[in-house]
């Protein structure tokens, strides 16, 4: 009766199929253009290799990028995923490497540390009405600190730890398919972005991220406990953001206590360029993962063409400034 | 039976007070709903209509005053209080959610979710079954919607009040509270959305009604209580009442010695 196959809401393909979508078609057709660009311009650009490491660098900006997604749909911002990634990398290091946990738990530990501090963020911004521009800046900059602190400044290495390498360098796919060497970081911010997605098409906290993001207060005279969803939204996104710290942990083989500041803004970008509405209500995790794509595409592709590190960035922020005026003149356009 | 006024009291308010710092909004109202009755709630601008419903629904929290069902206190504080009391509320501007399609509308904040594995442990939704109860129901009270995935900004204002009329009487257990329902209607579309609430009555609800319009009072309504300057200026049977006493009581024209 109510199988997968027979669902008749059309919100999973509304969500791919309505004003977002000509924004979405943009984005997409720039990432095929960039694509076709830097492959004529370099013949070094179409390598396996390459590509391979476009996919990498993908991975967790892609994931923090997912996790903002989540909050900005329900019209908020979260400006702290950098650092509660870098701070999940450290709990990371105390379970694993301090305490000399099982890989397991240091896993678990990062995700609930994240999903803890996200329920903290939410509090703020749901319980004590403060902005989440302030409250999520207030928690960066909280994250960044305790991760130093905790660190002691230092990177924690898990040079004992067997196999933590493997969570984001290794390859399954390329165990079974020796010519398709996809990093597991890959494969697993494939897999945030599909449960993400299904959150959102198919569940109650998906319905109520685009209603907030709609109209909070008709929302809340409906009689949904808007506080605690929107406390939720912001757990789910921190936990997403403690499987980022995990990717980057592992990808590093350490905790960079330093590193965070500024993973907020491009997973921002990604969300944006992505075609996610700033304003709330609108948005898709496939965009987002476009988005995230471009940004990828674009460094690595600059890179290649050995332009300098300088430009990059400038590219970067022209690029941002170009999607939202996109989206501004499509609403425009829609009303 | 369901259309029958009983002597019963549903919900008596007392003394309601709302007061935004030292601006007296609405001032010791109260208010007796009796089972199966339309009350009119009438008044000029800024009488406290809205603010009234608002404090009884627990949209807003009211300085003072106490409610009871049934003869029992209760502690309305909050939209979801209500809606727990039974009581179901159309407010004038928030009824619906714009961006949201009208199947999702319908079930916001009452989404049934799957009976199975998926739906405990993620609140998976059941589509199917949430789709299948909007069409029986529009179906029923001739309510056309062509395509209930559309938002609900692409529809008339005519349709959008006759779907959350239509919420009110899939999810209303003991009583519908409306603030101004064929406000911005059409004559064809303010009949449509009047016969709803008469349909409301069949199904057992007593019915809490703000409006501007004395015919709707007249027609639809079996007492009125007219608020003025955030005060309670009357209560009335419909029958006993016209149109002109009405204005008068409205705009103080004329005192009413009752009260």
């Amino acid at each position: 009766m109510s199988s997968v196959t027979d669902v008749k809401d059309k919100s999973p393909l509304a969500n791919l199929g309505d004003s977002g979508a000509y924004q979405k078609l943009l984005a997409f057709a720039s990432l095929i253009a960039l694509l076709i660009g830097f492959s004529i311009a370099s013949p070094n650009f179409m390598q396996t290799s390459n590509m391979i490491a476009i996919l990498q660098a993908t991975s967790v900006n892609g994931v923090l990028a997912v996790a903002a997604t989540l909050v900005i749909i329900t019209g908020g911002i979260d400006l702290s995923v950098g650092t509660l990634m870098t701070f999940c990398a450290v709990i990371a290091g105390v379970a694993l490497t301090y305490l000399g946990l099982p890989l397991l738990f240091g896993v678990i530990a990062a995700i609930a540390a994240g999903a803890f501090c996200g329920l903290c963020s939410g509090t703020f911004v749901a319980k004590m009405k403060i902005p989440p521009f302030i409250a999520t800046l207030g928690m960066m900059l909280i994250l960044k600190g305790l991760s130093l602190v905790i660190s002691g400044t230092r990177p924690i290495y898990f040079n004992d730890t067997p196999g933590f390498d493997q969570i984001s360098r290794g390859s399954l796919i390329g165990e079974v398919i020796p010519a398709l060497p996809i990093p597991n970081g890959v494969l697993i911010l494939f897999l945030v972005a599909i449960s993400a997605s299904y959150i959102l098409s198919r569940t109650v906290l998906g319905r109520y991220t685009f209603a907030l993001g709609s109209n909070e207060e008709a929302v809340r005279l409906s009689g949904v406990n808007t506080d605690a969803w929107k406390m939720r939204i912001y757990a789910l996104a921190g936990g997403i953001c403690g499987i980022g710290g995990i990717l980057i942990a592992s990808r590093l083989n350490s905790a960079q206590p330093a590193l965070g500041l500024g993973y907020e803004l491009e997973a921002i970008a990604a969300v944006v360029i992505g075609g996610t509405s700033l304003s709330g209500g609108r948005g898709t995790i496939l965009g987002t993962l476009i988005g995230a794509l471009i940004m990828a595409v674009l460094t690595n592709g600059l890179r290649v063409l050995s332009v300098a590190q300088e430009w990059q960035t400038v590219v970067t922020g022209a690029i941002i400034i170009l999607a939202v005026y996109a989206d501004m003149v499509r609403r425009k356009k829609s009303g | 039976m369901a259309s029958q006024i009983g002597e019963k009291t549903i919900l008596r308010a007392r003394g309601v007070s709302k007061h935004y710092g030292g601006v007296v909004a609405l001032e010791a109202v109260d208010l007796d709903l009796r089972e199966g009755e339309v009350l009119a709630v009438v008044g000029d601008n800024g009488a406290g209509k809205s603010t009234l419903i608002k404090a009884l629904t627990g949209a807003i929290p009211k300085t003072s005053g106490t409610i009871e069902m049934d003869g029992q206190e209760v502690q309305i504080n909050s939209p979801t209080d209500a809606k727990a009391a039974g009581i179901e509320t159309v407010y004038q501007d928030l009824a619906l959610v714009n961006e949201l399609s009208i199947s999702k509308n319908m079930f916001l904040g009452r989404e049934i979710v799957r009976d199975d594995i998926l739906g405990r442990l993620f609140g998976t939704l059941d589509f199917g079954q949430m789709d299948s109860e909007i069409r029986a129901l529009f179906q029923k009270l001739d309510i056309r919607i062509a395509d209930i995935y559309r938002e609900a900004e692409a529809f008339s204002g005519g349709q959008r009040q006759a779907v959350a009329l239509a919420k009110t009487v899939m999810f209303g257990k003991r009583i519908a509270i409306l603030d101004e329902p064929t406000a911005a209607l059409g004559v064809r579309e303010s009949k449509m959305a009047m016969d709803l609430v008469r349909s409301l009555k069949d199904h057992g609800l007593s019915v809490i009604m703000i409006t501007h319009n004395m015919q709707h009072v007249m027609n639809y309504c079996d007492r009125v209580m007219v608020l003025r300057l955030g005060r309670l200026a009357a209560v009335r049977d419909v029958k006993d009442v016209d149109g002109d006493t009405l204005v008068g009581l409205i705009t103080g024209a004329t005192e009413d010695k009752a009260a």
